[in-house]
């Protein structure tokens, strides 16, 4: 990694940016990313971000956002979803993912974090 | 008593009286009055001179220490002020330097280099914002080089 203050400074402007292609760019350069601090820092950027879209990307994926292998970049996830000050669009993709998703271990994941969300 | 009849002993003997130099034009010239002391009972007849020399030597005692202890008191006093007053500028000289000068400078090295930074710094959220998601991505692109997973 060449430069990690770069890197952060890039997800965050894409965080803020309005343009639905920077979900793409996030998704696509941050969550695929082999480094555990950027995959961390995109998940919460998704979530931050907190349209349908991006959300998805980090709740419905498996290996990403709340799924992901690191449980320290699950666990970010996870804080930032319940750090929001509108959970109703997250809610709503959590109820889905766990209603509908094909993966079992997605489903449950989906379960907890929503049950975590309904308690605080 | 011993010590009395000793300073008397003393005030007994006789004065000594230097020369006078008498062509000197100035009276007042520290040479005028090389080794002479004026007695302070001139005009007194000679058998009460004794008597008065110590009257006036222990009265002068009783009134001289007091005086000389007040004295040094209010000069040990005046010290203390001083030094107390020397210390509290010194302190307050101190206070300044370190506090508001140091503050003061720091804060504007700080700024003047953020400032610096930022105009020079590609990479700031800001500057980064201004950016399509497509420009975003080539830049990541070019800062991460090796670490996407294909």
């Amino acid at each position: 990694m060449k430069d990690i203050r770069k890197i952060r400074n890039i997800i965050e402007a894409l965080c803020l940016h309005q343009d639905p292609d920077s979900v793409r760019v996030l998704e696509e350069m941050g969550t695929n990313c082999s480094d555990d601090e950027v995959r961390e820092l995109t998940a919460r950027a998704l979530i931050r971000k907190n349209q349908h879209d991006s959300l998805a990307v980090a709740i419905t994926n498996k290996g990403k956002g709340i799924n992901d292998m690191s449980t320290v970049v699950a666990m970010s996830t996870i804080n930032e979803l319940l750090a929001l000050d509108n959970k109703e669009e997250a809610l709503k993709i959590l109820t889905d993912t766990v209603e509908m998703h094909s993966d079992e271990e997605v489903r449950e994941n989906a379960r907890s974090v929503k049950a975590l969300m309904a308690l605080s | 008593m011993a010590i009395i009849a000793k300073i008397g002993q003393i005030l007994n003997t006789p004065i000594k009286t230097g020369k006078v130099v008498k062509n000197s034009s100035n009276p007042f010239d520290p040479s005028t009055f090389k080794g002479s002391v004026l007695p302070a009972d001139v005009f007194v007849s000679s058998k009460a001179k004794n008597k008065l020399k110590l009257s006036t030597f222990v009265g002068s005692i009783g009134d001289a220490f007091p005086t000389f202890r007040k004295g040094i008191e209010s000069v040990a006093a005046f010290g203390k002020r001083m030094k107390e007053g020397f210390s509290s500028a010194v302190h307050k000289i101190n206070e300044i330097g370190s506090t508001e000068i140091s503050i003061n400078f720091a804060g504007m090295g700080k700024a003047i280099k953020s400032g610096f930074t930022s105009m020079i710094d590609n990479y700031s959220v800001s500057k980064l914002r201004k950016n399509d998601p497509k420009t975003l991505e080539a830049m990541w692109k070019e800062v991460s080089g090796l670490n996407i997973a294909a």
